[in-house]
């Protein structure tokens, strides 16, 4: 049972080991953990966060029976709900467990570790390489091989994003030492090893990964990746006969494909082969406009042929690219516009959006976005995506307070319609009820006397206390007649008196023989009495006892709800309006974000567009001076 | 300062540190909410809850499943692909919470879908629980022959 929910803790855990590792935990623990891991499954983060935080809430001694309410003792709960509030980007959770010296006993370090691995990438694509390098530095012993990969490459990446490139080669070696090496590996190895200041080793390494072969799309691109920078690099050192190999192993379609096009007819330009230069550069403007490495072919293929000498070409060219920038720079303007006018936020806070993978695509089929092909860069950026998260979840935030205000609301009208109901009634219902509490009270008293009276008669039999009523009546007149006549006759000692006294004791003698002789029998009759007794009193009780239950829940149905429902009906405002303001400062952020991606494209085009009136003015000289020096010009 | 002046000086990192902060606020309210919502609408003398999980290594795959409490409809849920996943993951879905008197009860589960050959399953099972004064919970777990219940807590 409880292995099912040790998925949570990550791919990470083996779940045998850890359930075996850990001290069973009563079944309904498992039940609700299960529930926080089924809402988890869904996105309901909030939810499955709001499960486990209830369930450690309410009674500490169910998540471990050695829990200790004063310590700082870290439960099976704790790492389960932080994995889950990493994932709703909430770290403390995680922070404090690892930081903690008191970790659950038998809890095996898999689980430490996957949370430290977790805690370390989330810190990494956050933008704090500081703190994954200490969150990946908790992880400790050993790390089950099918992620010891996994664990080494993220290692690597936090080592160079913290400038430690040695250290990032040490470990990419022996990632590379794998058997089946990771791609992503030897790229990182190449990088690292360039950045480490061992140029040549770094380079022969990018290299080897632009040579891998692979089906994988992922690879692929890298592989793509590694050509391009390698190509890039000769290109800017003056090697275009060596650039050219490599920028033409990067595929035609891809995500470097434009950039490499680009490049190959920058390598046929430095070469002087400008027909050569104008395949790739004219294939390239055909593609989309927004493409900066296509905006900047709308320079290159004039420039092409201007240095061919068809300048009519050439200027022809050169003006389609000042009109189809004019209308880019138009689309930005009205981009910003209607980013600064919160259309921009509108559109992703929108619920079409929100929950869709692929909402940057389809937000470029709404009329007044921005174009979203400008931002595909900034998009991918670890800041943009964090601001983006941030203002979602704020939102999803305001939207449950809004809910829970309601709830509230609706949840003191039901108060108020329930005391409106009971609060008159219950008096009523008490008094008709309170006879029947003292006759309750009155027979519970001597039934103790009863009971009292059996379990003495039980240690010592006192058969006068089951005589019957004639009987007791009887002995008492016939002691009470013995006792007149020995007041009025002392002294008498005639044969009359003395015969009298002696019938008297034996009558009293007689009836009380009469009274013993039968006493097992009438106990045992006494005691099938008392049972059928009993029988009666557990009915009376049982209605006592619904009667009392009734007038527990009607009365605990309104009482004690006004304070509570009021404090957080109170607690609710208060966040919704630190949510709001909180996200008209994030909506702000990603506006500010997105402007500023806009304007540096922005001024990119229109440093193209000067560029090309001065290219225009030198294509008109050279023009003139040709056209000056034909023959029979005058 | 003005509204926009106060927006734009707000650092990045203190920004997403308050985020943080309003997040674990709201977690603490949602908790509180929880609980006052239970003892509410559903106390503790009354309460019954109705958890659903799958049988471990049957391979069943529920389509919907109908639930009745003494005779009368509980509930009943049309289960969609990423629930369904989320079930054979492991997860446990709460279908029903509500209010019962003290004493024994029946339950009804009637569950369709399919097992794990692929065939259509339609089974109905029967139970019996008993109802004391804390909250109930019984765990329904579904599988290709039907359900068993588990009483989880009294």
């Amino acid at each position: 049972m409880l292995s099912r929910y040790i998925w949570l803790l990550g791919l990470w855990v083996t779940p045998l080991s850890f359930a075996n590792d850990i001290a069973p935990r009563p079944p309904n623990i498992a039940v609700y953990l299960g529930e926080a891991q089924y809402e988890s499954h869904l996105g309901h983060l909030l939810t499955a966060i709001t499960r486990l935080k209830t369930l450690s809430h309410l009674d500490p001694s169910k998540v471990s029976p050695a829990h200790d309410a004063q310590s700082s003792q870290i439960t099976v709960i704790d790492f389960i709900a932080a994995d889950i509030e990493l994932s709703y980007r909430l770290p403390e959770r995680a922070e404090r467990i690892l930081k903690s010296s008191t970790v659950i006993e038998g809890a095996p370090l898999t689980a430490q570790n996957n949370l430290a691995y977790r805690l370390a990438r989330y810190y990494l694509n956050n933008g704090a390489p500081k703190k994954a390098l200490h969150a990946i530095n908790k992880i400790t012993g050993m790390v089950p091989d099918k992620i010891h990969t996994d664990e080494m490459l993220l290692r690597a990446q936090i080592y160079m994003a913290n400038g430690r490139f040695d250290d990032a080669v040490a470990v990419l070696q022996g990632v590379q030492a794998d058997p089946n090496p990771d791609g992503f590996a030897a790229y990182n190895l190449g990088i690292a090893l360039y950045q480490s200041g061992k140029t040549a080793q770094g380079l022969a390494q990018i290299d080897k990964t632009g040579q891998l072969t692979s089906a994988d799309e992922e690879i692929l691109a890298l592989k793509d990746k590694a050509n391009l920078l390698l190509g890039y690099r000769l290109l800017e050192n003056g090697q275009p006969q060596s650039a050219k190999l490599y920028l033409d192993r990067v595929r035609l379609s891809g995500p470097f494909s434009n950039k490499a096009l680009l490049g190959a007819g920058w390598v046929n330009a430095s070469l002087g082969t400008y027909e050569r230069a104008l395949v790739p550069w004219t294939l390239l403007m055909k593609r989309h406009v927004t493409d900066e490495n296509v905006q900047e072919s709308f320079l290159a293929v004039p420039y092409a042929y201007g240095k061919l000498g068809l300048y009519g070409k050439a200027i022809q060219l050169y003006d389609n690219a000042l009109q189809n920038f004019d209308l880019e720079l138009a689309m930005l303007d009205r981009s910003i516009k209607n980013i600064r006018a919160g259309k921009y936020i509108q559109a992703i806070a929108s619920d079409e959006f929100k929950h869709n993978k692929d909402w940057l695509v389809k937000l470029r089929g709404l009329p007044e976005a921005p174009e979203t092909y400008y931002l595909l860069y900034l998009m991918s950026t670890s800041e943009f995506q964090a601001a983006l998260n941030n203002y979602l979840d704020l939102n999803q935030l305001m939207e449950r307070l809004t809910t829970w205000r309601a709830d509230i609301e609706s949840w003191q009208e039901l108060v108020d319609l329930r005391r409106n109901y009971y609060e008159p009634l219950l008096p009523r219902i008490d008094a008709q009820f309170e006879p029947l509490m003292v006759r309750n009270a009155i027979s519970q008293q001597q039934r103790r006397k009863v009971d009292d009276s059996l379990n003495n008669m039980l240690l010592s039999p006192q058969p006068d206390l089951l005589a019957t009523p004639g009987e007791r009546n009887l002995k008492r007149s016939l002691v009470e007649n013995l006792r007149v006549f020995e007041k009025t006759h002392a002294g008498d000692t005639r044969e009359e008196a003395r015969q009298i006294r002696l019938r008297s004791k034996r009558l009293i003698g007689l009836m009380q023989w009469q009274i013993e002789a039968p006493y097992a029998q009438r106990l045992e009759l006494f005691k099938g009495q008392l049972g059928e007794l009993a029988k009666y009193e557990e009915s009376l009780a049982d209605i006592y006892d619904a009667f009392f239950m009734q007038r527990k829940i009607a009365a605990q149905s309104y009482q004690g709800y006004a304070d509570p429902l009021s404090q957080l009906k109170t607690r609710v405002q208060d966040a919704q309006g630190k949510v709001t303001t909180l996200m008209a400062r994030q909506a702000h952020l990603l506006e500010e974000m997105t402007i500023a991606e806009l304007g540096l494209r922005r001024k990119r085009l229109e440093e193209y567009q000067l560029q090309i009136i001065f290219a225009q003015a030198e294509i008109h000289d050279l023009a003139r001076k040709k056209q000056g020096a034909r023959p029979g010009k005058q | 300062m003005c509204a926009a002046e106060e927006i734009a000086e707000v650092p990045v990192e203190g920004l997403d540190e308050q985020v943080q902060a309003i997040k674990q606020e709201v977690l603490d309210i949602s908790v509180e909410l929880n609980q006052l919502q239970e003892k509410l609408m559903y106390p503790a003398d009354t309460q019954v809850a109705l958890f659903v999980s799958l049988a471990q290594g049957d391979g069943f795959r529920p389509d919907a499943v109908k639930i009745k409490i003494d005779g009368k409809n509980a509930t009943s849920y049309v289960y969609a692909p990423n629930e369904l996943e989320a079930l054979q993951h492991g997860g446990v879905q709460r279908i029903y919470t509500g209010n019962i008197r003290g004493g024994t009860h029946s339950l009804e589960v009637e569950v369709i879908g399919k097992t794990a050959n692929n065939k259509n399953s339609k089974k109905k099972s029967s139970h019996k629980f008993y109802k004391m004064n804390g909250p109930k919970v019984i765990e329904i777990v579904l599988s290709g022959s039907g359900s068993t219940i588990q009483s989880v807590a009294d």
